[in-house]
C-alpha cells in the first residue's frame, strides 16, 4: 500500500530536529562518514526516535540488528538504498 | 439550545505545573473565542520559572471569553478562560474555586468514597474527572484517566518571540539546586546496588524487536521502569512520600522518569499507575516524553504532582552506576547505569553477558536497608525473567 522512496538530508535533518533542536541546522553540512549519534551526543531513545522518523519517512523497514552499523549520514543512506537527493 | 444556561459555564484556570510553582503567564493562545474545544486539547503554552509547557483542557466546551492577555504573570488558581458547554450534565461541577482544599469544593460532586478518598491522596480535584458511574458520579477507575496539571517542564525550542532561554536555564538550575539542597540536607539516604544479568532480557527484546517495526520496538528502558513499578507495588515502604514526620503510603505506583535536557537541566515526567501498564505501552510514553522534554513540547499530561517514586536512567553514553539524590518528599529514587559487557560467571563458567549496575538511594527514616535489599531482589527477579512481565 505505502510506496516507498529514499531517504533523503532533509528526512535527517526533520529526524533529528524531533530530538535535538539544537544541532538540527548542523547536519546538512555535516561530515558524511562521521558518527553522527557521537558527534551530537545522542542515546537510544533518541535513536528510537529518528529510525521511527526515518522508516516513516521512507516507508521502508530498518532491521534493529543494522543499529550499530547505521551511525553515518552516508550508511543510512547506502542502507536506505537512496542516492543523494 | 440557543442561550447558554448558567449552569454548563464552567472557567479554565491556570493549573499548578508544578509543586514549585505559583504563577505562570500564558505565552501563546492556541484557541480562540467562539472554538469549541475537545477534551485533551492543548489550548496553550505556559512559561513557569522553570520552563514552557502546553496545558490541556480536561472538558470540552465553547470559549466565551479570553480573561487573560498574553505574557502576563497570573497565581494559579487565576481564571484564564470562560467557557460553556454543550451539553448538559450538571453533575459534575466545574471550575472550583482558588484557595480551599480539594476535598471542600469537591463536596458537591458526585463520587464514590473510594474515588473520593483516592482523590484528595493524589491531590486531583474531582471535579476535574469525568464520572462513568450513576447520575455521571466519579468512581475510582475514572481517576486513572485523570492527570492533573502539575510539575516539570522544558527549555523551548526557540521559534520566534520566546523568552530568554538563558535565564530560563538559570531558574531550572536554581529549583534543581533548591530541590537537592532540601534533599541533601533533610533525607538520611541510604545507599543499595545491585549489579544484574540483562542476557535474558538482551535476548528477549532483540527476538521481540525483530519481528517488528521500528515504531514497535522496545528498549531495555522500558523494561527498567516496570521492574521497577513492579517492585514499588510489591514494597509499598517504598513507593510513597515522607510527610510530617511520617510516611504516606502512595496511592499507586506513579514512577516519575530523570530525562536530562540536552542544553542541560532534568525534566522529570510522571507515569501514573505504571505498574499496570504493559512494556508495550510503557515504551510509548517513554519514547514520546523524552522527545517531547527534549524539544520543550512536554504536555501537562505527563507533568503534575503525585509522583511516588523516581527512576533515573543514564542510557547508553551514561557513567557505570548513579548514586542519586531522592526527590523530596518521596522516600526513594532507583538508579540505572549503562549496560556494559562484563565477565559473569554463569553454571561456574566465566561468559561475557550484559550487565546493569542498579542502585537504590532511600529515605533512612521511612525503610532499612533490610527492605532496601528485598526491592532490589524483586527488581531483578523481573530483569532477570522478562517472559514473566
Amino acid at each position: 500500500m505505502n510506496t516507498t522512496r529514499s531517504v533523503t538530508v532533509d528526512d535527517l535533518t526533520a529526524a533529528i530536529a524531533a530530538v535535538a533542536p539544537d544541532v538540527a541546522g548542523e547536519v546538512a553540512g555535516l561530515d558524511r562518514d562521521i558518527d553522527l549519534f557521537e558527534e551530537f551526543g545522542l542515546d537510544s531513545m533518541d535513536r528510537l526516535n529518528i529510525m521511527t522518523a526515518l522508516s516513516e519517512a521512507t516507508g521502508r523497514e530498518i532491521s534493529e540488528r543494522q543499529y550499530p552499523e547505521l551511525t553515518s549520514i552516508n550508511r543510512l543512506m547506502a542502507y536506505l538504498d537512496g542516492p543523494v537527493t | 439550545m440557543s442561550q447558554t444556561d448558567s449552569s454548563t459555564e464552567f472557567e479554565y484556570l491556570m493549573p499548578s505545573l508544578g509543586a514549585d510553582m505559583d504563577e505562570g503567564s500564558v505565552i501563546e493562545w492556541l484557541i480562540g473565542v467562539g472554538d469549541l474545544v475537545e477534551r485533551g486539547q492543548v489550548i496553550a503554552r505556559v512559561e513557569t520559572e522553570k520552563s514552557d509547557i502546553d496545558i490541556e483542557i480536561w472538558h470540552e466546551g465553547t470559549v466565551d471569553e479570553v480573561l487573560v492577555e498574553p505574557r502576563r504573570i497570573v497565581s494559579v488558581g487565576t481564571p484564564l478562560l470562560k467557557l460553556h458547554r454543550s451539553r448538559v450534565d450538571s453533575h459534575v461541577d466545574f471550575a472550583p474555586p482558588v484557595g480551599e482544599p480539594v476535598s471542600q469544593r469537591d463536596a458537591t460532586v458526585l463520587a464514590s468514597p473510594l474515588a473520593r478518598h483516592l482523590a484528595d491522596e493524589r491531590g486531583v480535584s474531582l471535579s476535574d474527572v469525568v464520572g462513568s458511574g450513576p447520575h455521571g458520579a466519579v468512581r475510582c477507575c475514572d481517576l486513572d484517566r485523570v492527570t492533573t496539571p502539575e510539575l516539570s517542564t522544558t527549555t523551548n525550542a526557540p521559534d520566534g518571540g520566546e523568552p530568554d532561554p538563558s535565564s530560563r536555564a538559570d531558574r531550572m538550575r536554581a529549583t534543581i539546586a533548591m530541590r537537592m539542597e532540601r534533599s541533601s540536607s533533610d533525607i538520611p539516604h541510604y545507599r543499595l546496588e545491585r549489579a544484574i544479568d540483562l542476557g535474558a532480557l538482551t535476548q528477549y527484546l532483540a527476538e521481540r524487536n525483530e519481528q517488528r517495526p521500528v515504531a514497535e520496538r522496545i528498549l531495555p528502558a522500558a523494561a527498567f521502569v516496570r521492574a521497577t513499578a513492579i517492585a514499588a507495588a510489591r514494597h509499598p515502604e517504598l513507593n510513597g512520600t515522607w510527610v510530617d514526620g511520617r510516611f504516606v503510603p502512595g496511592a499507586g505506583v506513579n514512577v516519575s522518569v530523570v530525562v536530562s535536557l540536552r542544553t542541560g537541566g532534568l525534566l522529570t515526567p510522571l507515569i501514573r499507575d505504571a505498574d499496570q501498564y504493559s512494556l508495550d505501552e510503557l515504551m510509548h510514553q517513554i519514547a514520546e516524553f523524552t522527545a517531547a522534554a527534549r524539544t520543550g513540547t512536554l504536555r501537562s499530561t505527563w507533568t503534575g504532582a503525585g509522583s511516588t517514586i523516581t527512576i533515573t536512567n543514564l542510557g547508553d553514553r551514561g557513567a557505570d552506576l548513579v548514586h542519586g539524590l531522592i526527590s523530596p518528599p518521596e522516600v526513594a529514587l532507583v538508579g540505572f547505569g549503562r549496560v556494559v559487557e562484563r565477565p559473569w560467571v554463569v553454571d561456574r563458567q566465566v561468559e561475557p553477558r550484559p550487565i546493569v549496575i542498579v542502585t537504590l538511594g532511600a529515605d533512612h527514616r521511612a525503610t532499612d536497608a533490610s527492605v532496601g535489599s528485598r526491592f532490589l531482589a524483586t527488581l531483578a527477579r523481573s530483569l532477570e525473567n522478562p517472559e514473566m512481565s
